[in-house]
Order: C-alpha cells, then structure tokens, then sequence
C-alpha cells in the first residue's frame, strides 16, 4: 500500500517537473513548429500516401476512397519484364559507378597529396571541384554538345584526325551509354570526393613520416605503408556508407544523358517510375514499385549501418 | 669499407631523387590534362556561344571563335522567356536560401537545450525521412492536394527544411561559449533576442556555408520545375529552359526541321543560343565560387563531426 503511494507520489513530481521543465523550455517549442510543419506536410504526409500501393486509385475518389486491392500491383510488377530490364540497370549501373568512382578517387586524391607545389596543388583543387557545382542539366547539355554527331567537338576531332570516317551520334547507341553514364559521373565528382580524402590524410601524424624516412622507406613505401593503412578507416567507411545506396540510381545523372533510345540499357527504377506515372499517370503502380525500392533501400541501410558497427564499433548512422 | 658504403648510400639518393622528379614531373603532367579535361567542355561551350552560326554549324575544331560576336547573348536577353526565368530563378534562390537558413538556425538552437523534454523524440521526427521517403508519386499527389501545383511556393516550403545542414549548424551552436547567453539572460534578453543578437552574429560561417550551398542547390534544381509547374509558363526556370531547349535538340536529330524553323525565324542558330544559354546558367555560380571554395571544406570538415 505504502508503497504504491510513494510510487504514486514520486510520479506526480515528476510530471510536475516535466510540465515545470516544458513550461521553462516553451519559447523553444515555438522554435520548432516552422521545421515540424514543413516535415510533416511534405515528409510524413507523403509516407501515409503510399498505401496507394495497395489500392486501386482513383483520382475522383481520393487516397481514402479508393478500393484496396491488396497485393495486385506487386503481381503484375514482379510478372512485368521490363520492371526487370530497370531493375538490372539501377544494379548493374549503381555497381559500375562504385566500382570505378572508388578507386579512382582514391588514387587521384594520393596523387594530388604528392603535389610538392602548394600554388599548383591549390589550382588544380579550385578547377577539379568545379563540375561538382553544376547541375546535371548543364552537364547533360555538355555531353550532348561534346558528342553531337553534326558539330561535336569529338567527332569533329576524331574525323579531322581520320580515325572514323564518319561521325557516330554516340548518344543514341545502346552500348555506349554504360561508358558515357560512367565517364560523366567521374568528370563530374572526382575533384569533390577527393577533399574528404585530403583532409584525413592532413590528419596523418607526420611523426610516423619522419620515422618511415629514417628506417628508408621511399616516397612510394611511404604512401603505402603510412598513408594508404592511416586512411583505411576512411576507405572503409565511405565504402559501407556506398552500400546503402546500391539500390538508387540518381534520377538526374540518367533523366540528363538518356534518351528514347538508349531506354534498354539507361532507363533505372526512378525515370522508370517518372515516366509511368507522371507521364501516363499510372499512380498506384508506380507507387509500388517506389515502395519496393525504397523498402529495399532502408534494409541496405539498416545492414551497412550493422557492418559499420561492426568494423568500429564507435561508429554509427542511425 | 667505410668511403664504399659511404658512396653507395649516395648513389641510393641520387637514384631516388631522379626516381622522385621523374614521378612528380609525370604527376604533374597528369594533372595538367585532368584540369584540360575538366575545362574543355567550358571552353567548348564559350567558344560556341561568341561564334557566328555558320561558323560552328559544321564539322570543325573550333579553339576559337573565328569571328567573335555577342549576338547569341543579344538573342536571349531581347527574349522575354529569358528575362522572366532569370528572375524566377534569381527569387526562389533568394527567398528559399533565406527561409531555409531561418528554419533550420531557429530547429538547430533549440536542439543545443540537451534537457529539454522530448528532445530525442523530435530528432528521431526529424531524421526518419532521411531513410524512408513516401517516393516521387505520393509526394506528386501530397502537392496536388495541398493546391501548391504551379505555385512559387512549392519551390521553397518543401526545401524549407534539412536535417542535414540542421545538425550542421547545431554542432557549431554547441562551440559557442554558454556564458555569453547566460550574461545575456540575467541581463534581461528572452530567448529570441538571445538568438538573434547574439548567437547568430557569432555563427557567420555556418551560416554562410549553408547559405551558400542551399543557394547553388537552389539556382541548379530543375525537377521540381518539371513536375510541380509544368503548366505554368511564368514560373519557368532557368534551369528547366535549358532542359527544355536540350529536349528540342534531342527530339530532332536527323530531320532538324524545328532547328531550321528556328533559324529561319529568327537568323539564329539553336546551338550558339543554346551554348549562351548554358554560359549565363553556369556564370552565378562561378560568380560565388570563391566564396564557395573557401566554406564549403569547412562545411565538410564540420558534417563530420558527429554531437
């Protein structure tokens, strides 16, 4: 009984103090509605639409008064071959990118920390970062520039040099999009990703250089024994944070550099989901093909966050 | 012995010292056909944009215009399309970068109080849509009901907010010396003036860093043109105009009869209004590049400091 009551009491103060403490932090509270309004209306609002996916939508009858129809559009998604053709394309493109933007980051950044000239290390960072501050757009209008099969500035090279006799409109052959798509998105990002590099590798103990110089270690030992082991964590985690997106592809890189023709081999989930649903307003489908991506999406994250954990333990995202 | 191992550990040095200079002249070089390579799509462009139509309307290699003229820049600044996107950009640029700014100081002060109640609920509020997201249709649907399609709003409300620079901002908040606040506050400020005068003049550049990269993010975002204001022909930016122009260009590839409708029409050239077209969206931004440059390692450095 007795006890019951202190329990009673004790909970009574604490609410107390958790309306006292409320009451001191209220101007605080107002701070927050902007960001809360805005997160709700346009983050949360937009989750609970998602139940489309299991309904049969109809624009007149609205989210609620539309009819469930279970799991109908996944059947015909997962029956559909050319969900399949989109779905190997987002991996297959997604993979490519890692595996050729990883290494070449990381070499270009060793390369760059071996610049001996400060000046010139500093202007080859300031043109380097450039592209990364363009839209895909311009990059895009780049591409088709570059590549243009009446006034190209490649053609035009490779003909005045007589390696092909007539010009080839690259963009619209299927074979060539996977390498363009690729070479792009390192134009586009090397110089960016490299700062992240630059910085831990500013970071390395220059104790551990001195010493590698007196046990006569050349610069090139120098780099893999001392700097290439001190960025390991780095590489590491980059990496593993890598995995969580496997299953996107940005819509604007593709959405920029494809076209009709090039659909087999460029269109991914995301231009696929545009173009079935906002251009022929398959709502619902399309709905559920989001939902799988991004379902897919968040157990990536959740198992590259365990892998994270696992490798350094003080390490999280989540 | 001694004078023999003395020379070798010489000629190991001279060995070495001509190994490093070969490296660092071909790391150099390497370099300087990176930075070509990265600048000649720009110069490709520029040239493209001074020359007469005739001029680059053919298979040629142009390092430079044969003739230089502005007519193509002429051409879009007497094209009343131009002009109106220029300012629609120039505004949601301007106002979104601000309201952004705002939201996220105010969101990112009140999560430094680590013992004000509920505080983690609201991070965790906060962070879920970072993971999960309702997806391109749902939030298509969410606009359309809310009546924001074809409004300058839907610009910059659902960009009126990130976590991300949030968090930023909050973990340069938490290197502000807390005295200073608490001398405010027994001299009688409430917490808005606390904010206002006194903690954000102290976080310059935070807020600059931010400020900068929402408005390059603002100045570059086109996908919301696309599918927010696709009907509406006065909030058309400039972004989604050079889309549009490219789409032109793609649509007709073989039979360029629009592209010489155009020309006939106007004695212009898509190509070289294009190229000036993409010249002038590029040249804000290389405007505040230096401002960029020197904020946004900052910036990076800061994201990677985990409160």
């Amino acid at each position: 009984m007795k006890e019951i009551e202190i329990t009673k009491e004790i909970n009574a103060k604490n609410n107390k103090t958790l309306i006292s403490q409320m009451k001191k932090y209220y101007p605080f509270y107002l701070f927050l509605i902007p960001a809360l309004v805005i997160v709700i209306l346009f983050s949360y609002v937009p989750m609970y639409g998602i139940i489309i996916a299991f309904k049969d939508f109809k624009m007149a009858r609205g989210i609620l008064g539309s009819e469930w129809v279970g799991l109908a559009h996944f059947q015909k998604i997962f029956s559909d071959p050319n969900f399949y053709r989109v779905l190997f394309n987002t991996i297959k493109l997604s993979v490519l990118s890692l595996v050729t933007s990883f290494p070449v980051t990381i070499i270009f950044a060793l390369l760059v920390n071996e610049l001996m000239n400060m000046k010139f290390k500093r202007v080859v960072q300031t043109i380097t970062y450039l592209p990364h501050f363009l839209s895909w757009v311009v990059v895009g209008g780049f591409v088709y520039q570059l590549l243009s099969p009446s006034n190209g500035l490649i053609n035009s090279i490779l003909v005045s040099l007589g390696v092909i006799d007539k010009s080839i409109y690259f963009m619209v052959e299927q074979d060539m999009f996977t390498p363009i798509f690729l070479i792009t998105n390192l134009w586009k990002s090397t110089g960016y990703s490299i700062v992240i590099y630059l910085a831990a590798i500013a970071g390395i103990d220059q104790g551990l250089y001195e010493a590698a110089i007196i046990d006569g270690a050349n610069r090139f030992q120098r780099v893999l024994y001392v700097t290439l082991p001190a960025l390991a964590p780095t590489i590491c985690t980059l990496l593993i944070l890598n995995i969580s997106s496997l299953m996107s592809v940005g819509f604007d890189p593709i959405f920029n550099l494809y076209n009709p023709a090039t659909y087999p081999t460029a269109d991914v989930i995301a231009t696929y989901v545009y173009r079935k649903g906002m251009v022929e307003a398959q709502y619902d489908l399309t709905t559920a093909i989001g939902l799988f991506q991004n379902v897919v999406g968040v157990i990536l994250i959740l198992f590259s966050n365990w892998l994270a954990r696992k490798a350094n333990p003080d390490y999280r995202i989540i | 012995m001694l004078k023999k191992e003395g020379q070798q550990g010489q000629m190991l040095h001279i060995k070495k010292s001509i190994s490093g200079t070969i490296f660092d002249f071909c790391n150099i070089l390497f370099m300087i056909l990176f930075c070509i390579t990265i600048l000649i799509p720009f110069w490709d462009m520029i040239v493209r944009s001074f020359s007469r139509p005739t001029d680059i309307s053919y298979m040629s290699v142009n390092w430079l215009p044969k003739v230089w003229t502005l007519d193509a820049y002429k051409f879009c600044f007497q094209d009343s399309e131009f002009i109106k996107a220029f300012f629609v950009s120039v505004s949601r640029a301007v106002t979104g970068t601000a309201l952004h700014v705002i939201i996220c100081c105010l969101t990112a002060y009140t999560l430094t109080r680590t013992d004000m109640p509920f505080r983690k609920l609201i991070t965790t509020i906060f962070l879920i849509p970072m993971f999960f997201s309702g997806g391109m249709i749902p939030s298509y649907l969410n606009i359309k009901n809310l009546g924001l399609l074809d409004n300058f709003l839907v610009y910059i409300l659902p960009s009126g907010f990130s976590i991300f620079n949030t968090i930023i901002i909050r973990n340069y908040f938490f290197s502000i010396d807390s005295a200073m606040e608490e001398a405010a506050s027994i001299d009688g400020a409430s917490q808005f003036q606390i904010f206002a005068r006194i903690i954000m003049p102290l976080s310059k550049p935070v807020l600059a860093t931010v400020a900068l990269w929402q408005m390059v993010g603002q100045w570059n975002s086109w996908f919301d043109n696309m599918i927010y204001c696709r009907k509406n022909d006065n909030l058309l930016t400039l972004q989604y105009l050079l889309r549009r122009m490219m789409e032109t260009l793609q649509r007709t590839p073989d039979t360029p009869y629009e592209v010489q409708a155009m020309v006939d029409a106007t004695n212009m050239n898509p190509d070289t209004v294009k190229a000036a077209t993409t010249i002038l969206v590029i040249l804000p931004i290389i405007m505040v590049y230096p401002f960029l440059q020197k904020y946004f390692v900052k910036g990076i450095m800061l994201g990677g400091v985990k409160g």
